[in-house]
């Protein structure tokens, strides 16, 4: 049995559809759709319900996971507009912003093999990359004019990449410990 | 209103029969039980006013099981037979437990065995028996405290336990003949324990160091809900290190290079061992006595600070996982509002100092470190039995390690990543890579490690029956399943042609089905009762529970959501299963309830479908109010 759910997942938190979002909103409803929701409340009721409440909380999981990540709610909002970011469809990137990815990479190696204060500066860098991005994403998709969606796919990509690095960067700075 | 109800079950059914449930802390070291009682959470105690049951079994050639301390008291006497710290194996293979078995003075049957099982003079037994028979006298403690049968159960697991030993947790439990309504995380037990007693808010880390296993889970505790941000861990990590490290040292000390082969001797250095510890905890020095072959005697001196130099590398080994939680939380230490701290190995000081000295937080000490766990496990036991005695919660934990399935070239492809909020669904598709490929075989495996031979198997199946076609146009959509106790299940659907077919995984690890009925005939065997008779007692409640919970729901909602027709065929199926009860067929009733279970399904689907519309309509009622 499959629950069905033709909403968007803005809807099933009761807030507007945007980029800039109030997380803190998000988070309150997320909960509250948790306490009505979660199989806990249904641990005495029929068997039905209580596989039905797991699917839907799950659901409601995935909904807030999507729309808290910054990521994610990019690409999600760019796949209600009948846009995707997925990487094996689209292999073309901005040669420019490979460059930087490549060098990203050169710095990393670098860092591994030097101290925890490169490695913080690369980190850094990464991090304004990345706000950077994501501020512009949020103009675009909150401003009005449609045509810039390209430019907001690449930039989602992008996120994507430097989201990689981040992790990299996380899995090289325990290894000083 | 009708919808309200929905999300209030608990008080919809028989409101005034208070049902007993109970919350279990299966420990590595000490097991507890615990109950709410008017309105009260608290550990139940044995006849002779203890609240521990050290987790120590111990078999012998007569069939008569020694459980608890009569066991503790002959570890060093009988070290093959008795067997203690059986979490530190459940729901592992021979080769995991590898390194752990140097340590370890057991013998154990087939090397490539999924189960190990240790010889005793009783017999063969695996970790999961051994702790079946642990939670069989915290079962009678219990029932003989409340004065009745035990409708349910919550079982705490360290958060970091993967898919396979908390399947076997699970195992251990249906062969105590309970009914788990929830593994809990301990670390997120706690918080329930701490969060309800101080009712504060804000986010804390909870540091649960016990006898083998470590967990940190960081919370953020709102209006009643406890949202587990991250978890991080180590689940063989603990107490019992410090032990070995002790006797090491020992063992270093006393110049007897042949006794260190000797297996009651090594015994008996593991306990002075943690004497020495304890007795640290309180005292600036201590003397370790130790009894020689041939009646000799000798006393070593050991001081705190040396022994915190000696331990030292157990507790930081705790401070990775804790940088990787608060990374994977999102936060920095200065978010933390105050450190709880958990387990019985919490005790020794210089764990507390060096936490103290990472996190810079205030450490919560107050509730007894070795009972919190079983005192949250009770309150969250208490609620999902319908008593909801304490108030009302919500807990909303997270997976510990990330799941994905082997892709080419012996690598993971992560589906579900760690730390997702857990129950969670996730469905991924594969393409076929050869032409007229008409098999697809799936591995799932659990673990951050890029490379399969880095991760835990967790199952593996075959796909059959898709139809040849040229490579890269068949289909085949594998789906998750983690439920609330972080249990998975997996399903792959072949999706070309519109024929689906359904696999269900069969785990690869851990005991079959046939096993556990086996045990479970074995021990009943043992306890001289009658299977068939038991196995009717259970599907009788299991048919019970079905049938007052439809006819609860039936009554809310019935009429809104079923026509007529669909309204009497559920309630002559209810019928047909009350009259098979009666009768006493097992499979029969087993059949019934599956019947009734599958004709509701609609019902259900449709309650919860309004239930969500209404939920939202309430968002923009209030949008338009504020």
């Amino acid at each position: 049995m499959q629950i069905l759910f033709e909403n968007n997942f803005f809807d099933l938190f009761g807030i507007e559809k945007a980029y800039s979002l109030d997380r803190q909103l998000l988070r309150d409803r997320f909960r509250d759709l948790q306490k009505k929701f979660h199989p806990d409340n249904f641990a005495s009721a029929t068997e039905q319900d209580r596989l039905v409440s797991v699917q839907y909380a799950a659901l409601i999981n995935e909904a807030f996971a999507t729309l808290d990540d910054p990521v994610q709610r990019g690409r999600y909002m760019l796949s209600l507009d009948g846009i995707s970011t997925d990487e094996e469809l689209d292999t073309q990137m901005d040669p420019e912003f490979l460059m930087q990815q490549i060098e990203l990479r050169e710095e990393l190696d670098a860092a591994r093999s030097s101290s925890l204060d490169a490695l913080n500066r690369l980190s850094d860098k990464v991090e304004s990359d990345f706000s950077a991005r994501m501020a512009r994403v949020g103009e675009i998709l909150d401003g009005a004019d449609d045509s810039e969606l390209d430019r907001a796919r690449h930039l989602v990509r992008e996120l994507q990449f430097l989201s990689r690095v981040r992790r990299e960067i996380e899995e090289v700075e325990e290894s000083f410990y | 209103m009708a919808l309200l109800q929905i999300s209030e079950p608990g008080q919809t059914t028989h409101p005034h029969k208070y049902r007993l449930a109970v919350g279990i802390d299966l420990g590595t070291t000490n097991s507890l039980v615990a109950a709410v009682c008017n309105g009260e959470a608290k550990v139940l105690l044995d006849e002779e006013g203890r609240s521990l049951l050290p987790s120590v079994v111990r078999f012998r050639e007569n069939g008569d099981t020694q459980i608890g301390y009569p066991a503790l008291a002959e570890v060093v006497n009988d070290p093959m037979n008795t067997i203690s710290s059986a979490k530190r194996m459940i729901g592992r293979k021979t080769s995991d437990i590898k390194t752990l078995r140097d340590h370890l003075p057991y013998q154990f049957d087939d090397e490539s065995a999924n189960v190990p099982r240790i010889i005793t003079v009783d017999g063969p037994r695996s970790a999961i028996e051994v702790s079946a028979e642990i939670l069989t006298v915290l079962k009678k403690r219990a029932e003989y405290v409340l004065d009745g049968e035990l409708d349910g159960v919550v079982i705490t697991v360290p958060a970091y336990f993967d898919d396979a030993q908390r399947q076997a947790t699970k195992d251990a439990a249906r062969l105590a003949g309970m009914n788990v309504m929830r593994l809990l995380n301990e670390p997120t037990a706690a918080a329930v324990a701490y969060g309800l007693d101080e009712g504060s808010e804000g986010v804390y880390a909870i540091y649960d160091l016990g006898g083998g296993t470590f967990d940190i889970s960081i919370l953020r505790l709102n209006k009643g809900v406890f949202e587990v941000l991250a978890t991080a861990g180590n689940s063989a990590l603990g107490g019992d290190d410090m032990d070995r490290l002790i006797a090491e040292w020992i063992l270093d000390e006393i110049d007897h290079a042949e006794l260190s082969t000797d297996n009651q001797f090594l015994r008996q250095v593991m306990v002075v061992a943690r004497a020495a510890k304890e007795a640290l905890t309180d005292n600036d020095s201590t003397v370790i006595k130790l009894c020689l072959p041939e009646g000799a005697t000798q006393d070593i001196s050991l001081n705190r600070s040396s022994m915190n130099d000696i331990i030292a590398p157990v507790i930081d080994k705790t401070l990775l996982p804790c940088r990787r939680c608060l990374r994977d939380a999102g936060l920095d230490k200065a978010d933390i509002d105050g450190i709880v701290m958990v387990g019985g190995s919490t005790r020794v000081c210089s764990v507390k100092e060096k936490v103290e000295a990472f996190f810079q937080r205030k450490l919560y000490t107050g509730v007894d470190p070795e009972q919190v766990v079983a005192i949250g496990a009770a309150v969250q036991a208490d609620i999902l039995i319908g008593n909801h005695t304490t108030g009302d919660m919500l807990l909303l934990d997270v997976i510990p390690l990330s799941l994905g399935i082997e892709i080419m070239g012996g690598m993971v492809e992560k589906i579900i990543p760690r730390n997702a909020t857990i129950p969670v669904t996730r469905a991924q598709e594969f393409t076929t890579y050869k032409d007229g490929q008409t098999a697809m075989s799936i591995h799932v495996l659990q673990g951050e490690r890029e490379r399969v031979s880095d991760c835990r198997s967790l199952a593996r199946f075959e796909l059959r029956g898709i139809p040849p076609m040229v490579a890269g146009s068949g289909r085949v959509k594998v789906s998750f399943q983690v439920d609330a106790d972080g249990l998975l299940s997996v399903s792959a659907t072949e999706a070309t042609t519109g024929t689906e077919t359904r696999v269900d995984v069969k785990p690869s690890y851990g005991l079959t089905d046939a096993e556990v009925e086996q045990m479970l005939r074995d021990s009943i065997v043992h306890a001289s009762d009658d299977i068939q008779a038991r196995q009717l007692a259970e599907r009788r409640v299991d048919a019970d529970r079905a049938i007052s919970a439809l006819e609860s729901a039936l009554a809310v909602d019935g009429d809104a959501y079923l026509n007529e027709s669909e309204h009497s065929a559920l309630l002559e199926c209810m019928k047909s299963l009350q009259r098979v009860k009666d009768k006493g067929d097992v499979d029969k009733i087993k059949q019934a309830i599956n019947t009734l279970n599958e004709l509701s399904g609609p019902f259900a689907t449709r309650r919860m479908n309004a239930s969500i519309r209404e939920a939202m309509a309430g968002h923009n009622i209030n949008e338009f109010s504020e």
